[in-house]
This record gives C-alpha cells, structure tokens and sequence, in this order.
C-alpha cells in the first residue's frame, strides 16, 4: 500500500523536523511547529494503517509532552509561554474577566456529554479486544527463561542468604540511621552494616551513577533469586508467607522510621549524633542537597536555622529592628532565597529532555547562582556590559528602612504592606486573586516621601531592589535605552524577587507625542511591552515601583499597566509632628509641647522635604546667633539648643514647596485615576 | 396594387411632413399625429416605420404635452416596436444558418435587418433625450411604457450580440461591423436611459405605480446586467453601479418590492467570476513580467473590478440588511468561495507572493468589514453556524479562517451578539465547537507549513505563521475576553474538542486549554483538573480520547498551585491503587520538591504491592490488568522523578522488576496484548535502572530480544526494545557477557534499521546513534551496519543529509492526496462507537449478535478439537469399550440440532 517513494519522502520530513527540535539555533517557535509536523505524521502513519494504535498512542504521547514543554513554559528562550505576547497584543483592548470565570461542568453532566461517552465506549472495547474471554485464565509462565535464571541463582545462595537479609534488616530498622539506604547496606555481602559504613555512601546516593551504583548492587539478584525459588514452589504452604514477609521488609523499610518519627524524639537524635554529627557538620553542604532526603527526625543546624527564619518572616511587621536588617541581609545573599523559592509554584518546570531535568531538580542550586557568570539562559541574549551596568544599580546598600521611618501616609502604607510586601514574603498565599500587581504608581507632590517608600518596599519584602532613575535609561546611553530596560528586566527574572523602582517615571513613559524623539519612543515601548511581558507570567515576582509627581503626563498605556496609584498627600498635621520630634531628637532642642504644636500648625501646607528644610533651618538659628569670632573656639556643648524662637526666624526664611493649584491637580488626578480614598 | 399605391400615398404624407416647419408641426399637432400613429400600426415596411419614428422624434415631439406623452405617443408605438424588433431578432436567427459568403442576397438581407435594428434604437434613443431634455424631474408614471420597452429591447440586442458568435459562427466577419454598430446603439441607449431614471423622482408621497415602475426598471436592469457580465467590464460595472444607486436612492419606498436575493446573488455571482479571471491571469503571470505590461494592467483592472463589486455588495448590505435574511447563506457561500482560491488553501491557485499581497490588500479587504456587518444580524450567523452544513472539505479552511475573523471582531460587540454566536440554539453549533469541527478537516493545510499573516506584537514586524499558531492564538485571544456568563459553553466546546480523535484538534483545544488556565483563577483549573481526573478514573481502558485527557491533565498539573495540588493529592491519594490510573500520567515535575519526594514515595509504595500481590497471585492474564497499571505508574515516577527517589526505593523497583521479568515468555509476548504492556513497560523501566540491573539479567533481555524480534512482535514493543537498547549505551558490559550480549546486540539492531515502518527504522535511527555516541564498545557498532545500504541510511542521518527535497507543488499534490487518508480512521473510530453507543435498539440489537456468533465459533472449535483427539487416541491405542455408543449418542444429539437450525 504504501510506496517506497512515499516512504521516503515522510522519513526525510520527519528527520527534517528531528533536525529542527534537536538544533539549538531552531527557536521555540520553529520547533513548536516541527513538534506538531511529527504528530500530524504519526496520526497519518496511523490513519494509513503503517503503525498500531497503542504504537499511534504511545508515540503521541511521546511526542506531545516534548511539545508541551516548548509551549506551556514561560522561558523565553526555550519557549513560547502559550502565546501570551501574541494573545495580549490581540486581546490587550479587552476587558478581561477571566476572574469571574466559573465553569458549569461538573462531574453529573460531564458524563453526559456524547464526546464522553464514545470515549467510555472506545475504552471500553478497547479491554475487551485486549482480553478475550477465553485467555482470561491463562496463566503467565516462565518457560524458557527459568532456565537461564536457575543457573546465578544457584551460584548466589540458598535459604539461608535469605534468612541472613531479613535478620540483617531488622537490627537496620532499629539504627534508623538518616539518609543510609537500607537496600544496598542489607546486601553488602554478611558484613554487618556498620553506621560508618553507611553514612560514607550517603553523599553519593543521591545520583545512582558510575561503578559505586553497580558495584553496590552487585549482589541484587542474589536476593532476588531467592526469592525465586521460594516462588518456585507454590504449592507449599509456607511458600508465599515466606516470601510475603521478606518482601514486606521493603515498604516497612520505607515507612517504618517515619512512624517511629515521633516515638523517637529527641533521644533518637542523641543518639545519632555519636555516629554521624561530625560527618555531618563537615559536610553541609551535602546534607543541604540532601535535605529533602534526610530523615525528618534528623534536624541539621542549617535546618534549623531555616526554620527560625521561616518563623521570622511569618511576623515580619512585629520584628524588630535588628531581625530586619539581618533577614534583609541574608535574603540578599542567594542562598536563603532558597526557602522563598520553595513556595513558588513550579509552573515553569518542565522535563525537557533528561539533561535538564538533572540539572532543574535543584532548584536552590539554579537560582542560587550569582550573576556574574551569566549562566542563566535569559540573560543569553544580553550584553555582559548591560547586565554590569544593571547590577550596579542594584541598590543592596544604604540603612535599612522601615515602615515607621515614613510619617504619614497609612493608607499607603497599609496598601502597600498588603498588596506588595506580603506577597513578596509569602508568595504561597497570594496566589490567584490575591496575586500581587505587578506595577504601582506613587504619585504626589514633591518631597512627601515616594522615594522612601520605594526604600521602604526594597529592605521591607526582602527583594532585590534595582533603583533606576528614569534619566539612567534614557540619557545614559543614547540608542541602547531599550536594550537597557530589555536588561534590566531579564536582570530582574534572575534575581526574583526583585522591586524596581524608577524614580521620576514621567520622564521615561510620558504621553507619547509627535514631536518626541524617535529612541525615546522606542524606549517608552519596549518598556511598556516588558511590563506586560512581566504581567503574562504570573508566576514572575517582579513589581515596578514608579514615583512622580507629574502623574498626569504619564501615558494612558502605562497608566493601564501600573495597576495600583497611590496617592502620596502631603503630611498630615500628625505626620509633621512625627517629623518634627523624630528630627529634633537627635539634635538638643528644648521645645515644648505646645510650641511644637504651634510650629506643626504654622507648618500647614508643607511637604517633608519642607518640614526637613524648615528643622534644618531652624537647627541653624543656634548658630547664627554665636559671634562669628567664636565659631573657630566654641566647644560643640557650648552651642545652645534650639528653641521656638529659632523655628518662628525659620518660617520667614522656608515657604511651602507646592502650591494649592498644584495640590488640586494632584486631588484632582487621584480622584480620576488614584486607587486611594 | 393597391398595397403600392398605400405605400405610395404613405411616402408622399410622410415627405410632407419632413418637409414642415417647426410652426407647421405645432399647429397641425392634433390631426397629423394621430394619422402618423395609425400609419405606423397599419404599415408592413420596415423602413416607413424608422421613417415615422423619425419623424415625430424629430417634428412632433417638441410638441407634446410632456403629461400626455404616454398616453398620445408611447403607448401607440412602443408596443408595436417591441414586436417589430423581436420579429427582427427572430429573422436573424432563422436565416443566419443560411449565411453564407456566396449566399450574398441573405447577405444583404440580414445587413439590413441590422440596420434597421440599429435604427429603432436610435429612434428610441431620440425618445429618452426629448424626456430628459424637455423635463426637469421624471415622473415614471407619465412614461410608464418608456422604461420598461427599452429595456426589453437592449437585453434583446445584447443577448443577440453575445450569441451571435455561435449564431453566425465562421461568418461572423460579413456583418461584425454591424453587429458592433448596434451594440453601440443599445450602449448609448441604455446609458441615456440611465440618465433619465436618475432624474426620476420619487418622493415618499409617490404612488405605488410609480414604485412598482422603479422596481420593475431595476429588475430588468438586473437582468441586462448578467447578460453583459462578460461583454463589456466598464459597462457591466457601470450598470451595477446604477442599480445599487438606484436602490440605495429610492430605498425608502422600493425596499418591501426588491429582489433582494436576486440582486445579492448576481452580485455574488459577478464577483466570484471576476475574481476568477482575476486569479487566472495572476495565474499565468507566474513568469517574472514587467509590472507595467499589458497582462499586467488587465490584471489590475480585474481586480479593481472586483473592489468594486465588493464594495458596491457592502453599500447593498449596508443599507438593507434587515431584509437581507435569505440571502446570508449566499453572502456566507461568496467568503468560502473566495476563500478557497486563495492560499493556504490547497485547492488555491498558485500566484506569486507579490501578487497575492496585492490581492488581499485590493480587494480581500473589503470582505472584512462586511463580516462586521452581518455580525449582529442573527440569519448570517445561522447560515454560518449551521448544524447541517455539511461544506465539501475544501471550503473547510475558508470556514475556519471566516469563523477566525469572526472571534476576533466578537469581543469588541455587545453581549448578545456574542451570546449569539456563542451558545447553541437548534440547528446551529456555538462558534467554538465549529471552529473546530471545521479545523479537524484540514488536516491537509495543517500538513503544509501555509503562510498566514501573524499577530502583529508592539512594534515587532509582522512574521508568517503556519494555520495551526494562526488559529491557536486567535482563538486564545478570543477565550481572553470572554463574558463570564457565556463561559460554560467554551470549556463544554473545549472538552469536546480535546476527545477528538483526531490529534491536532485534540492539540489545539489542549494548547487553548492551558492558555485558559493561566488566564483563568487557579481555582478554575483545580475544577478542571478534578473534573479530569474524575474521567480518567472512570474510562475503563485505553483509547485515543483517554490519552488526550491524561495528557491534558499532565499539562494542566503545572498550572495548580501548590495548596490546589496538595488538595488534589489529598483527594485522590497515590496512596490508593484506585488512583494509580491517575499518577500514572501526572509528571512529578509539577510538584514540588518536598510533596514530589512525598508523592513518589508512595506511588513507589503502592505500586510496588500491587506487583508483589500480582507475583504472589494466580499469574492469569486478567490479573495483568492492573499490574501494567501500576507498572505504568512506576515508569512515570521513575522518568519525572526519578532523583526524588532514594537507594532503598530504586532497590524495591530493579528487584521487583527483575522477578517479574521471569514470568515473560515469547509466545505470549507475541500473542498477548496484555503480556506485550507489560512487557514494554518492564523494558522501560530496565532501561531507566540499566546502571543497576544485573548484568546475567541483561544478557538475558537481549538474548531474549534478538530471538523475538525475529519473530516481528507488533511495532509498539519494537520501540519499547528500542528504549532498553538505546539505553546500553549508557552502560560497561562485563567481559563475562561480553561474547553473549554484543553479538546479540548488533543483531537486534540490525534487524530493527531494516524495518520496512519508516516511524520504526526513525527511531531506530535515534536510538542506535544514541547507544552509538555513549557506548564503550565501539567494536560493535559497525558490526551493526550489515548492509551497505543500511549504512549509507546512518551516515546519511548522521551528516543530516538525504533528505528528500520535494518542490513546493509536489508537496501540495502529495498533502492533496494523502488528505483522504486523514478522513478515514477519524470517520472509521466514530462510526464505530457510534455503534457502540447503547441508545438506539437497532445497534445495540447488532452488537450482541457477535458475541453470540463467537460463542458458537469457539464451541465448536472445542467440539471438532475434542473429536480430533479422540482420533489420534484411537491411533494409539484401543478404544474402550463404550466409546461406540458414546459416539451413536453424538450423532442423535447432533441431528436433534440441526432440526433446530431454522432455514
């Protein structure tokens, strides 16, 4: 039926597109489709009754989980990430309302549906074309293979190896020792497995590979045949409980220690400790790959070190200061992170191929890798210089800042703690609704503490905090502005979770006009599409901090994009108390109640800068007022303290920043477009 | 005599009158032109007839009351014209056969009956002026007869001027002259006529027999019109655009009376047909020209033909699409047709890119914005969702790309509108479930990498892409915006789609299904998923539509998040060996590592007692049923999590696997359909554990191997030996099995690269220059290359070359021809369990019939069975004493069972 021509032609199809899936310069795109060509050629292989279908189906499988991974995950260079930039830049205009989503399937009327039914019936027909009636009872024998497999298990032993095992087992059981291998210890030849012993192998379990992975398993069929002869003769009443219960030691094995997990306590680890502590201790770093492998009665110091931090972050805002700044500091390091990424949900990990399965299934180790080799595949396509430069703008220096450092603004605050700080901590709660934005906008008059708050955000959620000023990306590097942003943004998939925050963003998304300049445009639109690109996978925590106290010059795209706008007012009269004491404080000052209520009230209008320009000038009277002929002698105590009288001299001199027009634009914007009260 | 001295005294009256002044005619009005009427009713001659209309053309008719006209002229003459020149018309063709170019007095005599032709025209065309000249508006019902006897006659002439090639065939040439004249006569005829209705005018407040006038005008022109489709272009198109202008200008009053479908029909017509030509001359351009030729400009002219009828359908549409319900099925036909000419289509015709470029962008684009127009009108959506549409397979794609267009404009409309095409009603299909309905049969484009224009991302260039990415992100782009409230019938529509039995439908629906789910809330797809779950559990064997499932439900699992995932773990515990159908196809990759670890655990547990109960059980071949299950499971473990698993499990697994493997034996691998799952997967799983098993036991499985491959197994245990082998690559093999085991080896794959099931030798090919590239013994690989022939396939593989280099048209006819191929088992599977499926008695009657005819079969191959042996028993031995008997009692008993067999 089918020509050798014909034959031909479809192999050469199917090696071209083999060609295609194996060739690393193919993009995922290409490959996607070569995928499809293959399992189009499998359905027509099999439509044209070349192959089976249980081949038919295997092959599909085979095929369609390859396929799968090129286009469901959201690598961007190996794969198509579903579509999404395309399906966004079709569907953007739409309003989506994917969140209201429900389903009317249910398990009632699935069943129902005529699709389901034929497939119950070719299911079906399918078990009883497998089986026919008559075949039921035939009996599965070994005929001619007992034969060759008589011959080694008469050189391997009798009864007694077996006996041997299972007494051998059982004095296992009771070490329990942690992350030995009760398999290959039981069959070390008569040796009594010694704790020593075991433990020495430990590290090198984890990959069953080279001659140690034969060579343990050397003695395998031995067991194995035994147990085989025991088969052999059924008949017997003894035969099956023997050979039932030495099997039974391998799933007790599995299960035991972990029943006995809580019987054991603490003394258990006591005891354990003689045998392995010290191993142990040298080599953590194994144990930590090893973690998940380790028994759970074995609690490692690193362990338990992961564990006080896990519990510090649950109550992160009740912390105190010094927690802060030591959890900040290790987040910043990559291997803490480790715990952070634990609560990802693995969406992007898929089995490629069996490399990079090995080298996925560490994931503490892959995301833990510095960036200065830039061995991760995102930042391929990124110039080595860019990605310096961004990682100098990393802002993983300067005093740790805390929510109380910024008077005022609670409601921002509380948003802010609520929709980016807490999902940053805690991304295994804030999930499908409660995912975070993924871009907000600060907006307010000048000088009312964005750019703190932005500091804020970075030491408060553990983040990687890249501080960009908007000028950065637009001056600095004139023509290379949208590969900087491009960077900037791979950069920040690295070192997830990452805030980047773009002081003065107006300048870089302002309305996009005729008259501007081509790069700046090309640079506002890649910057937008990389916001979105950020947006499509939502599994990516990175969040866009934008501040400006020009929100209405911002792009209505961008507008879109920032989700949450925050309006940052000027200081209450509370809130420029707060700044007042918290400024004079550290300086000698005797104000008393009432004169500080009296500066906050003259200070209506202020912005903080204002307040912290109006204390500086008022910390200035002191000395104004010294001859300047003393000011080479005098002591630093002699300086007198500052007093009202200073203060009243210091409103003559500092007026408020913002204008009431101004303050009404900015009511007025936040009216529109503010996600504030 | 008397007649010539009538014809006589004729002449002399009519010579007066010529011969009369502009004052004279005014004056003797009254009496001269009833006696010219009376001539012209009662005269024989052709010639005193043209002679009488010139004259009161010329002489009486400037004095005419303009509201009597009708009554004292037209209605007088016209009908007489009319019959004249149909007599004229007849005489042609009876006497053209007759032409010849000797035969010169029919010569003459057809000449003149031209002439005269060409002269009523004229007369009339005199007619047309003096209206349009003397009036300032028409009203039509003062010249009622005018209009409509014009028309007939100038269809006449061009029906007459169209045929007379075949009319006059090789003596065309004696009157062309003629016959061009008087086509130009009708030409300038028709076009003052259209002048003069343009003037006619028809206020709200005209009376019906005026709007029946207008009506009946436009229907006549409509029939002008398909008489002169193929004769003049700028003519036909000048005609068309009169009657849409006529339509669309006296719209309010004439709509109720148009025929609708008519005009829409023809029009249709015309653009099918011009766009026809149009292809046809891009066609036979294919050769590089000069852009500025004349092929060239004709072609362009084409298509500038056809925008214009396009447009002119648009207006049309526009303005009475209300009334337009009949015809949607005809609009829905023009798309498809177009469509289908059109690449990626295979039947298309095959055009330079440049040119199809200029195509699209002429004349496709106006088609666009005529879908947006019958978007909301509910008739259209009828005609294009219908459930009996049954479309021949190469207007399949031109359906999915309309339905494409269709899901991109829906998002931006109303609800409703979307509820319209969205949900189902009777004898119509929701939007989705057609879309892919129509996508399943296309499959030979899907095949052809066909070059659709892709998304246009920000600022990115605009890339080709092939027709299944082109459908695959439309349709996500769709589900994107849809309305909550219509959002049960897409994940109906998507679950239906992915039990398609057809793969790439099943794929797509997957594709947007995943799109879905990370679009959607997470708890959407744990419902998802349970659902699925739930299906699988319940499906009671293998089959196309399960595998689809489970592999959905594997690429969904990446998308939970991770409480939705303990959730599922808690509900369907791998603890349970009921759920082992589950595990068997989730990948533990989606988990994570503390719950993957968790997980594997217990499959490994599960899994590993329900080999340890089998192995202790009878060993029938039903209890393999859910051995392989649970061996299935185990592969999965091992393949997605295989570095979760610790020494001891790894341990339980080779062990268990290797006791198994005992019990495997070539007859029943060959014969069993069972024994052969098991044993692919027992090779599998050896495959994954090869550094651990024991190298006796290797020995074993190859020797084992190379002895039933020889006996040709069925292909899916070819390619699960594949796996093992390839996978020995990976390991030393000692000196001991050495002799055994390489020999045996290059055996097998030998055997397997001569495979004649080219998916076969394929994977052969991987797989051997898999072993070949890890393996220690290098020795054996050319040992492995028996043939000259197989070798040069390797090596060929190898450099990547040999391929075979087919041209874009011989690929087209090869997709062509396999498409069929591509119908059969799809239509063969539902067919089949259409049978199956238990609610019509008629079916459910047939199926049990053949268990019934199969029990008789196996009794009795047990009864003759018996008999034989009873034969050869008497061979060796002596009967016993009561065997005769026995045997008399047989035969009564099998008489008594043929009385029973009626017939």
């Amino acid at each position: 039926m089918e020509t050798s021509s014909s034959r031909s032609v479809h192999l050469g199809e199917w090696q071209k597109n083999y060609f295609v899936v194996t060739s690393s310069t193919c993009t995922p795109g290409q490959k996607a489709d070569a995928y499809r060509a293959q399992i189009q050629s499998i359905q027509y292989a099999w439509a044209n009754s070349e192959i089976s279908q249980v081949c038919a189906t295997k092959l599909f499988k085979r095929y369609t989980e390859k396929y799968s991974a090129v286009i469901d995950s959201d690598n961007v260079e190996t794969s198509l990430n579903n579509y999404a930039e395309s399906v966004l830049a079709l569907a953007g205009s739409q309003q989506a309302d994917s969140d209201k989503w429900q389903s009317r399937l249910s398990i009632n009327n699935v069943f129902k549906m005529n699709n389901v039914q034929e497939m119950m019936q070719a299911g079906k027909k399918w078990k009883e074309s497998m089986l026919k009636p008559v075949d039921a009872s035939v009996v599965i024998c070994k005929e001619p293979t007992v034969f060759e497999l008589s011959k080694f298990s008469v050189c391997g032993g009798s009864g007694e190896g077996d006996f041997l095992a299972s007494s051998i087992h059982d004095t296992d059981r009771t070490q329990a020792i942690p992350g030995s291998s009760l398999g290959h210890s039981q069959f070390q030849s008569a040796l009594l497995p010694v704790a020593a012993n075991s433990t020495k192998t430990c590290p090198t379990s984890s990959t069953p590979s080279g001659e140690s992975a034969t060579a343990k398993f050397h003695t395998t069929p031995l067991f194995g045949s035994t147990k085989k002869e025991t088969h052999s003769f059924p008949k017997t009443n003894t035969g099956p409980n023997m050979f039932l219960s030495s099997l039974s030691c391998f799933p007790s094995g599995c299960e035991n220690p972990r029943e006995k997990k809580a019987f054991y306590g603490s003394g258990n680890i006591d005891m354990l400790s003689d045998s392995i502590p010290n191993k142990a201790s040298s080599k953590t770093e194994d144990s930590d790959q090893r973690e998940d492998n380790s028994l759970p009665t074995f609690k490692t110091a690193k362990e338990q070190l992961w564990a006080d931090q896990k519990k510090k972050c649950h109550q992160s805002q009740h912390a105190s200061k010094s927690s802060y700044g030591s959890v900040k500091k290790s987040l910043g390091t990559g291997k803490s992170r480790g715990i952070f990424a634990k609560f990802v949900p693995p969406v992007s990990k898929q089995d490629e191929d069996e490399q990079n399965e090995r080298v996925k299934c560490k994931p503490t180790k892959a995301e833990s890798a510095e960036l200065e080799h830039p061995i991760d595949d995102r930042l391929k396509n990124v110039e080595p210089k860019m990605i310096e430069l961004i990682m100098n703008e990393i802002m993983d220096h300067g005093p740790p800042v805390h929510w109380d450092d910024i008077a005022g603004v609670e409601f921002a605050k509380a948003t802010i703690k609520e929709i980016v700080v807490w999902p940053m901590m805690r991304p295994d709660i804030f999930t499908g609704l409660r995912g975070p934005p993924k871009g907000i906008l600060l907006f307010g008059p000048p000088g009312t503490g964005k750019t703190l708050i932005g500091k804020c955000i970075a030491s408060q959620s553990g983040a990687t905090f890249f501080s960009i000023s908007a000028s950065s990306l637009t001056s600095k590097w004139v023509g290379e502005g949208e590969k900087m942003v491009r960077a900037l943004f791979a950069v920040a998939q690295c070192q997830q979770p990452a805030v980047i925050f773009i002081d003065e963003i107006d300048s870089l998304l302002s309305q996009r006009g005729d008259g501007e300049h081509e790069s700046s445009r090309r640079i506002k639109t890649e910057f937008l599409v990389q916001l979105d690109g950020a947006t499509t996978s939502s599994e990516d925590r990175i969040l866009v901090v934008g501040a400006t106290n020009r929100p209405q010059e911002i792009d209505e795209a961008a507008r879109r994009r920032l989700v949450k706008r925050l309006y940052i007012p000027l200081p209450e009269p509370s809130a420029r108390k707060q700044i007042v004491v918290n400024l004079m404080s550290k300086e000698q000052c005797y104000l008393s109640d009432e004169e500080i209520e009296l500066v906050v009230q003259q200070s209506d209008g202020f912005s903080g800068a204002d307040m912290t320009q109006l204390c500086r000038e008022a910390s200035l009277g002191p000395i104004r007022s010294l001859h300047a002929a003393d000011i080479a002698t005098i002591s630093p105590d002699q300086v007198r303290p500052i007093a009202y009288i200073d203060f009243e001299n210091a409103f003559r001199t500092v007026r408020p920043s913002v204008s009431p027009k101004d303050l009404e634009l900015y009511e007025n914007w936040n009216g529109m477009f503010g996600c504030g009260m | 005599m008397s007649q010539d001295d009538d014809a006589e005294a004729n002449r002399v009256v009519l010579e007066t009158f010529s011969s009369w002044s502009r004052e004279d005619c005014r004056r003797e009005l009254p009496s001269a032109l009833p006696r010219l009427l009376s001539m012209y009713q009662h005269s024989e001659s052709w010639i005193e007839h043209i002679r009488i209309l010139k004259i009161i053309t010329d002489k009486f008719l400037p004095h005419v009351n303009h509201l009597t006209l009708e009554q004292s002229v037209f209605s007088q003459i016209l009908p007489k014209t009319i019959r004249l020149f149909d007599g004229m018309i007849y005489e042609l063709t009876t006497q053209a056969t007759e032409l010849s170019s000797q035969n010169l007095e029919i010569q003459i005599t057809l000449r003149n009956i031209l002439q005269t032709m060409a002269q009523i025209l004229g007369g009339l065309t005199g007619f047309v002026h003096h209206v349009c000249t003397t009036q300032e508006s028409v009203i039509l019902e003062y010249i009622h007869s005018l209009p409509s006897s014009i028309l007939h006659i100038i269809k006449k002439t061009f029906v007459h001027c169209k045929n007379s090639e075949s009319l006059y065939s090789g003596r065309l040439h004696l009157l062309s002259d003629l016959l061009q004249g008087l086509f130009r006569e009708a030409y300038s005829l028709q076009k003052k006529l259209m002048e003069l209705l343009d003037m006619a005018c028809m206020g709200p407040s005209v009376d019906e027999n005026n709007i029946l006038l207008m009506v009946e005008v436009i229907h006549s022109l409509l029939d002008v019109c398909s008489v002169i489709s193929g004769m003049d272009q700028a003519f036909h198109a000048n005609t068309w655009k009169f009657i849409i202008k006529q339509s669309l200008k006296h719209q309010s009053v004439i709509k109720s009376q148009l025929k609708h479908k008519e005009i829409i029909s023809s029009l249709c017509e015309d653009i099918v047909f011009s766009f026809h030509s149009c292809l046809q001359l891009a066609e036979q351009m294919v050769q590089p020209v000069a852009q500025d030729n004349a092929d060239y400009r004709i072609f362009q002219k084409t298509l500038k033909l056809c925008r214009f009828f396009a447009n002119s359908l648009l207006h049309y549409t526009k303005e009475f699409l209300p009334l337009l319900s009949d015809s949607c099925c005809i609009l829905h036909q023009l798309y498809l047709q177009i469509y289908s000419k059109f690449p990626p289509n295979l039947c298309a015709a095959r055009i330079s890119k440049a040119q199809q470029e200029e195509i699209a962008g002429t004349f496709l684009v106006v088609l666009d914005p005529l879908i947006s127009q019958l978007l909301t009108f509910q008739p259209f959506v009828q005609a294009v969702l219908d459930s009996k549409l049954d479309l021949p397979c190469e207007l399949q794609l031109p359906q999915v790309l309309l339905l494409i267009v269709v899901a991109d404009k829906l998002p931006s409309r109303p609800k409703d509108v979307q509820t319209l095409w969205c949900t189902e009603a009777t004898a119509r299909v929701s939007l989705i479930k057609a879309i892919f309905y129509s996508f399943e049969r296309c499959s030979g484009e899907l095949s052809l990498t066909a070059p659709l224009q892709g998304v246009k991302d920000n600022g990115q260039a605009e890339v080709s892409v092939t027709l299944y990415q082109h459908a695959c992100v439309h349709l996500c782009a769709f589900v994107a915006s849809f309305h909550p409230s219509l959002f049960p019938e897409l994940d109906a529509a998507l679950l239906n789609a992915v039990l398609s039995t057809n793969m790439t439908t099943s794929l797509l629906a997957m594709d947007v299904w995943c799109f879905l789910a990370r679009y959607g809330t997470a708890e959407l797809c744990m419902h998802h998923v349970t659902l699925m779950a739930h299906l699988i559990k319940s499906c009671p064997g293998e089959c196309i539509q399960l595998t689809n499932l489970t592999l959905l439900l594997r690429r969904l699992f990446f998308f939970m998040t991770q409480p939705h995932q303990v959730e599922f773990i808690q509900r369907f515990s791998p603890k349970e060996a009921d759920n082992l159908p589950l595990w068997q196809c989730i990948s533990f990759q989606s988990l994570s590592a503390d719950l993957r670890k968790e997980a594997a655990c217990e499959v490994i547990k599960v899994c590993t007692a329900q080999c340890i109960k089998w192995l202790s059980s009878s060993h029938t071949l039903a209890e393999l049923d859910y051995l392989n299950t649970a061996l299935s499971a185990l592969l999965t473990v091992c393949n997605s999590a295989g570095d979760a698993l610790d020494i001891r499990q790894q341990t339980t697994v080779t062990e268990v696997v290797s006791q198994l493997w005992a019990f495997i034996n070539i007859q029943q691998v060959i014969s069993q359909p069972y024994v052969q799952q098991a044993f692919s997967l027992l090779l599998q799983l050896l495959a994954f554990f090869i550094q651990t098993v024991d190298p006796q036991l290797i020995s074993q499985v190859v020797t084992l191997l190379t002895s039933l491959l020889k006996l040709e197994p069925p292909d899916h245990v070819s390619l699960a030996a594949l796996d093992f082998i390839s996978s020995l690559g990976r390991v030393f093999i000692p000196q001991a099995i050495q002799d055994k085991v390489l020999p045996n080896l290059s055996c097998i794959f030998a055997l397997l690269l001569a495979n004649k099931n080219w998916l076969l030798e394929q994977h052969t090919l991987e797989a051997f220059t898999q072993f070949a590239e890890g393996t220690n013994h290098e020795e054996i690989v050319p040992q492995c290359l028996n043939s000259e022939e197989i070798k040069n396939k390797v090596v060929a593989f190898l450099e990547k070359t040999g391929l075979v280099d087919e041209t874009e048209a011989a690929i087209v006819d090869r997709v062509k021809q396999e498409k069929g191929t591509f119908g059969e088992p799809a239509a063969k599977v539902t067919v089949g369990e259409a049978n199956g499926l238990a609610l019509q008695p008629c079916t459910k009657r047939a199926r049990q019939e053949l268990p019934f005819e199969e029990e008789y079969r196996l009794a009795f191959q047990a009864a003759a069975g018996a008999l034989e042996t009873t034969e050869m028993l008497l061979q060796q031995a002596p009967a016993p004493d009561w065997l005769v008997v026995e045997l008399e009692a047989l035969q009564e008993k099998i008489e008594k069972l043929k009385c029973c067999v009626p017939g």
